[in-house]
């Protein structure tokens, strides 16, 4: 018998039982490659989207890494079973932990870094594959001694197939469902790891060293089983780092998804991913809406509020005794349903949807000012940024035609204008359009943490003064003094030159896309 | 099946089974068109003697908008003693409209460009209706911003991706631009040319236009012509300036006369103090809101399901012969001017006793053409890489692509938008096309309607809840080259004692502007006569 690892290069020819023990390496082998394949495919749809794209780029490189790797497998000419047995390892410890990797990369590198985590995904990938695409021939090296080229290729590519079919079902029916993506893969790391063993207990006569090799899959098959035993730990803290907080509620509505997250005491609404509050700094974001212009106001009586359907608003609104009425009108009866009902929000709104004095109008804000008469003391507007063409509608000349003629004489309105750090333009443009229509405005803005600086206007029929005095008391924030400061622009937040925006040219949903897509928060 | 197919075809499955479920939904609609059985009245000459008879001064044959124009202008001078007289059961002929649960809708026009500063009366017009809100007179006046098309105004498919506006560019070679760039620069030198007798040299009504023989000589070859003639052979370019024919009048560039080609390009100045040049003024029903806006003032002097079918000069006045479709009862209107502004291919059969002008009437050539509505869902599904916009067209498609009737809410979220789909059957052979568009059914024009637009959305089909279809068989006239020039033309809008044509198929080219200029031409007219004979 010749030394299927010495220099002859052919290994020993292997016995009946020997061979069909390989046939079942073949079998696992071809069902371990499967799985990482669809592993790295599910996993890149479900984090990137966009199933079909990802499921072929990732296929694509995943073949032709194995091409390469059945090709550069003749470069491989001695101790093949040696060899054969480390791939085997290589192989369970990448693919094993592909799914772990994948998912951390992205938990640190986020939704913004898609080329990055893209990079992470193709290299592994590639790297799996060409792991894989070694196997096959190594495997039929190793048995082409015992059998005709002709029965060779008939039983290996059987097997190879029969492994895949196994997985091809198993994968959606049983292993994601009630294993996960995570521990799928590990314990398919573990399956290579058998076959390595295996492959040493077939050979063991004809192994260099055997221990060494038995060490090494004793250390990788540990590794395995303790990332098994973790992979709920893993799971969990990737998903904590992608989601910052636990969700505790999300739905999609007619016109929005709404995610509220929480994180010891810090609760935040999340609209369409963007984040609206944070309970740890809201009432910064909310006193600053509120006071400048409403302790501004001798005797306001009727208030009017445009979005805000949390509440928080209303809530530091109705703290002035003299207001008779608010009228809240918002899109979404979802959003003000569970600021109402919830008890953790209602808390936080201090149940200001529960006071008589509220009526709450689910309606499009621009369609109901238009069909209205009344007159308003104050005027609340905010909506959320002007992120595209439906938004920036709200931010429109038109618009604030409609906000100027409900504004009673000697009212105030105040809008909500993004930030005019981050999307300076876009917070002048808004300044611009409300005196195209012929109001006052009093551009603020204050710093809220969770968002960085934030930038308010207020707009009036009659000059607007702060006030000495803020009518109310049991605030966080505000102060007299401090309300007078923040109508100060440093130089990197003043005026800069911008266009009015017009329902036909939406000229706010250019600059701003163009600012916060040069430099995000 | 090998493994590589095997494996693809696991690990695309769900997706596999995604596009499974998409099977073509049912949907219905309606095959719609102009009162076809009183056309073929008309032409057998089948209605009963009159049994009534009426007076006014002026009868006017046709409430779209030259007819309403006519109206208009006259009231405004206190000439009251008018009847419109209208065939269908609603004013407004190409510019009508419909409207169902989710919007209104046009039928025909749609849209109204900026108008030119020297087009006095139609800014006064839009004046009196609040789409121009302040400086009527000034060059750049302020506009009802509601009014002014919403951005994006338009985007077009092409080369799988849409793009920001309708001058092809995504995908072009250097050349291509380059051309389109070149192109565009000798129209902004017609915009801004005047002939030696001090007129611009093209604008709007075409009529006020130079008679410069180095403009009108364009008139001799067509756009096609024209294009090659300049050294642009380019297919970007002849597709851009060939849906502009095809969009503005109907036929492609290959028939279009290279004066009116060029003249769509370049008569366009108009101005205003909150729009750029380039914008158009739109309404969910499209111009249906300005006819209405004419035909408010003189409701009482509208006249509807009135076929006018034989009209008599007399030495001292006009017999008008009405069929009332709802009576069906003929009244002889016995008039001291009648204006004629309704389609001129029906002239030979109800003037009796011109045969110079209805030899001239025969001459006017018409593009037919097709108008769909069509109610979808999910209106999330058009937007591909840029959000739908207001014209949505596709190079290189049969159609003109769709307008969204929605687009002028300024409501934020749509469940449903009404779509209307354009299609000039642009045909060099004007009577097969016409024949073919006859011959399509309701379910044969809406396959290719879908099939057309599927290039662009490809599920389409199955958020289409209804789709009703218009035919228009002589939708409306087109300047084939020698037009400016033509005798007939020129006989048709010659004033005669007191028949005064005001369609816009006697101006030559269909659109608002000139329907209005035509009808404001004849009220003129008529004006100037009556005060000669008061005074
Ligand atoms: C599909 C389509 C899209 C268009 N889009 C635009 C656009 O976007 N912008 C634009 O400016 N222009 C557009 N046009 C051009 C449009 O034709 C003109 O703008 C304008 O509406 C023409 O008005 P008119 O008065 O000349 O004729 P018409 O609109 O043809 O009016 C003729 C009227 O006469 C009536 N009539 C006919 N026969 C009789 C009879 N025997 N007795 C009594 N009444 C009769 C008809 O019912 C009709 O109401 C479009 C046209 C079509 C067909």
């Amino acid at each position: 018998m010749v030394n299927p690892a010495g220099p002859s290069h052919r290994p020993g020819n292997p016995d009946r039982a020997m061979r069909q023990a390989l046939f079942a390496s073949v079998f696992i082998i071809a069902s371990c490659g499967l799985v990482y394949e669809l592993v790295a495919g599910t996993l890149s749809s479900y984090l990137l989207g966009d199933s079909v794209t990802q499921f072929s780029t990732v296929i694509g490189v995943y073949l032709f890494a194995m091409g390469a790797g059945s090709w550069a497998s003749k470069y491989i000419t001695s101790a093949l079973v040696r060899r054969f047995i480390e791939l085997e390892l290589l192989v369970a410890i990448s693919g094993g932990f592909s799914a772990a990797l994948l998912f951390l990369a992205f938990a640190q590198i986020g939704y913004n870094g898609n080329v990055a985590f893209q990079a992470v995904l193709y290299l592994l990938v590639f790297i799996i594959g060409m792991l894989v695409g070694l196997e096959i021939p190594l495997v039929m090296r190793i048995l082409e001694q015992s059998l005709s080229l002709k029965e060779l290729v008939s039983r290996v590519l059987t097997f190879d197939y029969l492994g895949a079919l196994a997985v091809s079902l198993a994968f959606p029916l049983l292993l994601v469902p009630h294993l996960g993506l995570m521990r799928t893969s590990l314990v398919f790391g573990l399956l290579n790891v058998l076959v390595a063993l295996w492959a040493i207990h077939l050979f063991r006569e004809q192994l260099q060293r055997p221990r060494l090799l038995l060490w090494q899959c004793l250390l990788v098959g540990l590794s395995l089983i303790a990332g098994l035993l973790f992979a709920e730990h893993l799971t969990r803290y990737s998903e904590e780092m992608l989601f910052e907080d636990r969700v505790i509620f999300s739905k999609t509505t007619r016109y929005q998804r709404i995610v509220l997250t929480q994180w010891h005491d810090d609760t935040r609404l999340f609209l369409n991913g963007n984040l609206q509050f944070s309970s740890r700094d809201e009432y910064r974001y909310h006193e600053a809406l509120v006071h400048p212009a409403l302790s501004a106001i001798k005797q306001p009586r009727n208030v009017l509020v445009l979005g805000g359907g949390d509440g928080l608003a209303l809530r530091e609104i109705l703290k002035y005794p003299t207001i008779e009425h608010v009228t809240l009108v918002d899109l979404d009866r979802e959003m003000t349903d569970i600021f109402k009902h919830n008890i953790r929000l209602s808390q936080l709104n201090a149940h200001a949807f529960s006071s008589p004095k509220v009526s709450v109008v689910t309606a499009d804000a621009f369609v109901w000012l238009d069909q209205q008469k009344d007159f308003f003391d104050f005027i609340v507007v905010d909506f959320p940024d002007p992120t595209n063409f439906a938004l920036g509608k709200l931010y429109s000349s038109s618009f604030y035609q409609l906000v100027a003629a409900h504004l009673s004489q000697h009212g105030l309105a105040v809008i909500q204008s993004t930030s005019p750090l981050y999307a300076r333009q876009s917070y002048w443009c808004i300044v611009n359009t409300i005196q195209s229509v012929g109001l006052l405005t009093s551009p603020y803005h204050t710093l809220v943490p969770s968002f960085g600086e934030w930038g308010y206007v207020i707009a009036s029929h009659q000059p607007y003064h702060p006030p000495q005095q803020i009518a109310v008391s049991g605030l966080r924030f505000m102060t007299p003094e401090t309300l007078t400061t923040l109508f100060q622009f440093p130089l990197d937040m003043q005026a800069v030159p911008a266009e009015v925006n017009r329902l036909n040219n939406q000229k706010l949903v250019h600059y701003y896309e163009q600012e916060w897509h040069h430099q995000g928060p | 099946m090998d493994r590589r197919t095997f494996l693809l075809g696991l690990a695309l499955s769900p997706a596999l089974m995604h596009c499974q479920r998409s099977t073509p939904t049912q949907f219905g609609g309606t095959l719609l068109g102009p009162n076809h059985m009183a056309g073929h009245q008309l032409r057998q000459a089948d209605f009963p003697a009159f049994s009534s008879t009426q007076r006014t001064k002026v009868a006017i044959v046709g409430a779209g908008v030259s007819g309403m124009a006519a109206g208009w202008y006259l009231q405004k001078h206190q000439m009251d003693d008018v009847a419109l007289l209208e065939l269908e059961a609603e004013v407004g002929g190409n510019a009508r409209s419909g409207k169902n649960t989710i919007s209104a809708y046009p039928w025909g026009a749609h849209y109204l460009p900026l108008p030119n500063h020297d087009n006095v009366l139609l800014k006064q017009f839009l004046a009196e209706t609040g789409a121009i809100t302040a400086n009527v007179d000034s060059h750049r006046p302020l506009y009802q911003e509601r009014y002014l098309c919403f951005a994006p105004q338009e985007r077009l498919f092409i080369h799988g991706q849409w793009q920001e506006g309708l001058r092809p560019d995504h995908g072009l070679g250097h050349r291509e631009r380059a051309e389109i760039q070149a192109f565009e620069k000798q129209m902004q030198v017609f915009r801004e040319a005047t002939g030696r007798d001090n007129k611009p040299a093209f604008t709007i009504p075409l009529a006020a236009s130079s008679h410069d023989p180095q403009f009108t000589m364009l008139d001799s070859i067509t756009m096609a012509e024209y294009l090659h003639g300049q050294g642009w052979h380019s297919a970007p370019l002849h597709w851009y300036v060939n849906y502009a024919c095809r969009d503005d009048y109907g036929m492609p560039h290959t028939s279009i006369s290279a004066w009116a080609g060029i003249h769509y390009f370049a008569s366009r100045r108009g101005q205003a103090a909150n729009a750029d040049t380039d914008q158009v003024l739109t309404w969910p029903q499209g111009n249906a809101w300005l006819t209405q806006q004419l035909a408010n003032p003189q409701q009482d002097a509208i006249h509807t399901r009135q076929l006018v079918h034989a009209i008599q000069l007399e030495a001292h006045h006009v017999t008008v012969d009405v069929y009332d479709l709802t009576t069906q009862q003929t009244t002889r209107w016995i008039a001291d001017h009648v204006i004629y502004a309704s389609p001129l291919h029906t002239l030979p059969y109800v003037l009796r006793n011109d045969p110079s002008l209805t030899q001239a009437a025969q001459t006017i050539r018409h593009a037919p053409w097709l108008v769909a509505n069509l109610s979808i869902n999910q209106p999330d599904q058009l937007n591909g890489n840029l959000p739908l916009a207001w014209d949505n067209v596709l190079y290189d498609s049969a159609g003109l692509g769709y307008v969204v009737a929605n687009h002028q809410d300024t409501q934020r979220y749509h469940d449903q938008l009404v779509l209307t789909y354009y299609r000039a059957l642009a045909h060099s052979d004007e009577h097969q096309a016409r024949q073919q568009l006859y011959a399509g059914t309701w379910t044969s024009l809406q396959t290719s309607i879908v099939q057309d637009l599927q290039k662009a959305h490809p599920e389409l089909s199955q958020h289409i809840l209804n789709m009703d279809i218009w035919r228009w068989g002589h939708a409306m006239t087109y300047p084939q080259p020698g037009f400016l020039t033509n005798q007939a033309r020129q006989l048709l809008n010659h004033t005669h004692p007191q028949l005064h044509i005001a369609h816009t198929d006697a101006a030559g080219i269909s659109i608002f502007e000139e329907a209005f200029a035509q009808g404001v031409r004849a009220a003129k007219n008529i004006l100037g006569k009556n005060n000669h004979s008061t005074t």
